[in-house]
């Protein structure tokens, strides 16, 4: 994992500003997201997922997280991106599950590629602008310019999971 | 981190001091006499109080010391226990519930701006009004006790003539004005003829009437049927009368004194403290669940061990006695996780005593098996439905009491709540004699409400019918309380019990009343489970609920009313494909199959349906994990487990397929 040299502070500076922020960001294909890193528990290597019938089309499954049964929810399919199969940016050896903690439960979130840990300045983030394809508005927090970096969305993870 | 210790065996044992007190206090409260709770509830106070003061907790301790004093003054007979009373020690008890809730809460420290001042000016006016009327009477000519003030005809007299609902007040006046006092006396006496009746006074009403005596002071007993507050204002207003004081007489205040001996010798003295264990150790729970979820991983390692298929003679060896260490191991921690129900139950007493002041009905609430052992997760979980079931019992249940009367019925209800075993389940029933649910009342409901059709409903047996009530969004209370009858409520209760893997049922006969019937596995944890392979996947069934397996031939499959179905000893049973419910569509018939079915019968309460799966495999022993509230309400799924080979393998929810 690479700390991303554009956004990253000294730990003096970080300590007199506290609205500062790390994020873990992630790959969805092309487009990178960032959830803030306090609300992640590790990362993992995809393992057997186990089929859920009669749920939701993004619930994936569950797997066992050392005797942990956690729910695997595909960003993608929730955030209703089209899965166009001759155009992935990553290939299936990158994927990773992030395991989250929201709303007292453990979820996994499975995401195409890790990009790293950021710190993100809350006062550059902006509102979200309404065009992000396919994805509820209300999903996000906010987005971050970043120089020789595509746009940083900002997930609100609460309703992205649960709304 | 020492400290931190003192404050766990802190509210531990406060919160035990805690229950005692509010145990106490009621038994006190039905029996005022009893020299045993009187104690150990005063005990309890005492050693709550000085765990408080040891702590540095000051409100606490002030408070713990004013409760001490005032139950003190009770201990040495210088306050009779009147209900006004009780419900100021239940206040002074809430408060100090608060105060320790707040401290856990604030690691440790006492909440700021918590006013106690007026709680216990409260408490201290009560003492020293009462103690000090004592006092007072004996140089006063009328005597402050009414037992001596009336003579035992009297009381039977008063007894007879009090009509249910009305009140008995004693009231004692001065006359303020120089002039004209048997005047003023008997404006009062008038008064009193408006809002009630006079039974007795003293001086005595003819000697009022015809001015014989110099009146100063009044002591009388009357009747009416308004409530305390009304009752003062009306005296009140009465000018040139000062009012000294004014009981509100209990009918066991009146009962004549051989009766009152026998009264306080039958009632049982066992409530108080019937939970105080000594010989045991304190743990923390999460440290109960850890074990718990450690014993399981061990049995499934112990299941991946077997499917080694190692031939050494050694491992052969090995193997019998892991599997029995794991077994007793296994046993051992079930035994550690149940709990009495009666930890829960003990909270029900005075909500019951509340809720009945709350709706001025009158009821007498029994609990019994309360040692019955149940799973501690089970046990946290039912709290809530059982609070609903209760007040339902009092608030739609039992009728008030003139309408009791008016059926025949003693105007005091009765609601029951009751624990025991049964096999390997337990039953919690929740029994009311009040006015029970008219079938044919829920039927039009149902209709009315769009849940079902007329002709459907008609063809439906009584039993069907009144598990409408568990319907989301039906509700039978005629008008919104807040206490029950918003409409939902008996639907969740239905969803917690079901989550817990238990069932819950109703029956009724109206006018005599009505139970709820909780069915519920004695542990939730481990079971033994029949293992399926459902279009490709390792699916597990609860073997509870497995009646028998069998394998038929696609031809003897019969359709009845469009419904595929088999023939089992004359009983005919639906089934079902597995493989259409989990997912697959494709394979909802079974004509197109050349081979045997594979058929596990389910059972459910009365119903079976026969569920065709792929394969059956074996049976063996699972550790039952939930899905989480992200996956909670999956069809068909009740949750997981893991297997041999660190795979996930889904439950069937065996309710929901055979409700389906």
């Amino acid at each position: 994992m690479t700390l991303d040299k554009e956004n990253s502070i000294s730990m003096a500076a970080q300590d007199s500003k506290s609205d500062l922020n790390q994020y873990v960001v992630f790959n969805i294909d092309a487009e990178q997201y960032g959830i803030k890193i306090d609300k992640t528990r590790e990362i993992i290597k995809e393992t057997k997922i186990t089929k859920v019938p009669n749920t939701a089309e993004h619930v994936m499954g569950v797997i066992n997280l050392r005797g942990i049964i956690v729910p695997v929810i595909e960003l993608s399919r929730r955030f209703g991106i089209e899965d166009d199969i001759n155009e992935h940016l990553f290939s299936d050896a990158e994927q990773r599950i992030i395991t989250v903690e929201s709303e007292g439960q453990l979820l996994g979130i499975q995401v195409d590629h890790i990009e790293g840990i950021v710190w993100v300045e809350e006062e550059k983030v902006a509102p979200p602008p309404e065009l992000e394809k396919g994805i509820r508005e209300d999903y996000l927090r906010g987005v971050c310019a970043r120089a020789d970096n595509p746009l940083l969305i900002l997930l609100d993870l609460e309703k992205t999971l649960f709304a | 981190m020492q400290e931190n210790e003192y404050l766990k065996i802190f509210f531990a044992e406060a919160k035990e001091y805690i229950e005692v007190l509010n145990n106490g206090i009621l038994t006190l409260e039905n029996n005022p006499e009893d020299k045993e709770t009187i104690d150990a509830i005063f005990r309890a106070a005492h050693s709550l109080k000085g765990m408080a003061a040891a702590m540095g907790f000051e409100k606490l301790t002030e408070l713990t010391h004013k409760l001490e004093n005032s139950l003190d003054k009770i201990r040495e007979g210088k306050i009779k226990v009147k209900t006004e009373f009780i419900d100021l020690l239940f206040q002074a008890l809430d408060n100090i519930q608060y105060l320790v809730k707040a401290v856990e809460e604030n690691n440790g420290k006492e909440p700021e701006g918590f006013d106690l001042d007026a709680l216990i000016a409260e408490l201290n006016a009560y003492t020293e009004a009462n103690d000090f009327k004592q006092s007072q009477s004996a140089t006063a000519d009328t005597s402050e006790n009414v037992g001596e003030f009336l003579t035992e005809a009297e009381k039977e007299e008063l007894l007879e003539r009090k009509k249910d609902k009305e009140k008995v007040y004693n009231l004692k006046a001065e006359v303020v004005d120089e002039e004209f006092k048997s005047v003023r006396a008997f404006m009062l006496l008038k008064k009193l003829d408006e809002i009630g009746q006079l039974f007795k006074s003293e001086p005595p009403r003819n000697a009022i009437e015809n001015s014989e005596a110099d009146i100063d002071q009044l002591n009388i007993i009357a009747l009416s049927w308004l409530e305390k507050e009304e009752f003062k204002t009306e005296i009140e207003a009465q000018s040139s009368i000062k009012l000294i004081s004014l009981d509100e007489l209990q009918s066991s205040e009146i009962k004549v004194d051989s009766e009152k001996e026998s009264k306080s010798n039958t009632v049982q003295k066992k409530t108080v403290s019937s939970f105080n264990s000594s010989s045991t150790v304190r743990v923390d729970i999460s440290k109960l669940d850890t074990l718990m979820n450690m014993v399981g991983e061990l049995l499934i390692n112990k299941s991946r061990l077997e499917s080694l298929d190692i031939k050494k003679t050694k491992f052969k060896e090995i193997m019998p006695q892991l599997d029995r260490v794991t077994m007793d191991l296994h046993h051992i921690v079930m035994q550690i996780r149940m709990v009495p129900v009666g930890v829960m139950f003990s909270r029900f007493p005075r909500m019951m005593r509340d809720l009945a002041n709350k709706m001025n009905k009158e009821i007498e609430f029994v609990m019994s098996g309360q040692e019955t052992e149940l799973d501690r997760s089970i046990i946290d979980e039912l709290a809530d439905p059982l609070t609903h079931l209760l007040r339902n019992a009092i608030d739609h249940g039992i009728e008030k009491p003139a309408a009791r009367k008016a059926a025949g019925k003693e105007g005091k209800g009765k609601v029951e709540l009751l624990a025991y075993q049964k096999g390997s389940e337990i039953i919690i029933e929740v029994k009311d004699d009040g006015a029970g649910i008219k079938a044919a009342a829920i039927a039009k409901k149902a209709v009315d409400k769009g849940i079902i059709e007329q002709e459907e409903v008609e063809q439906l047996e009584r039993r069907d019918i009144l598990d409408f009530v568990f319907h989301p969004g039906f509700s039978t209370a005629q008008e919104i309380t807040d206490v029950s009858g918003r409409g939902v409520g008996m639907d969740i209760v239905r969803s917690t019990v079901k989550k817990l893997d238990g069932q819950v049922s109703i029956d009724s006969e109206p006018g005599a009343g009505s139970t709820f019937k909780i069915t519920l596995p004695l542990t939730l944890a481990i079971s033994q489970a029949l293992m399926v392979k459902i279009i490709g996947d390792t699916f597990a069934i609860p073997l509870s609920a497995v009646s028998e397996t069998l394998t038929i031939e696609t031809k003897n499959i019969k359709k009845i009313r469009g419904k595929d179905v088999i023939v089992l000893r004359e009983t005919t049973i639906p089934i079902v494909s597995a493989a259409s419910i989990f997912g697959d569509d494709d394979q909802k018939s079974f004509k197109n199959s050349e081979k045997d079915l594979s058929v596990v019968i389910l059972k459910s309460g009365e119903r079976k349906v026969g569920l065709v799966v792929e394969e059956l495999l074996n049976q063996q022993e699972i550790v039952i994990k939930s899905l989480g509230k992200y996956l909670q309400e999956t069809r068909y799924i009740s949750g997981a487990t893991i297997i041999g080979d660190g795979d996930v393998a889904l439950i069937v929810d065996v309710r929901d397929v055979v409700s389906r």
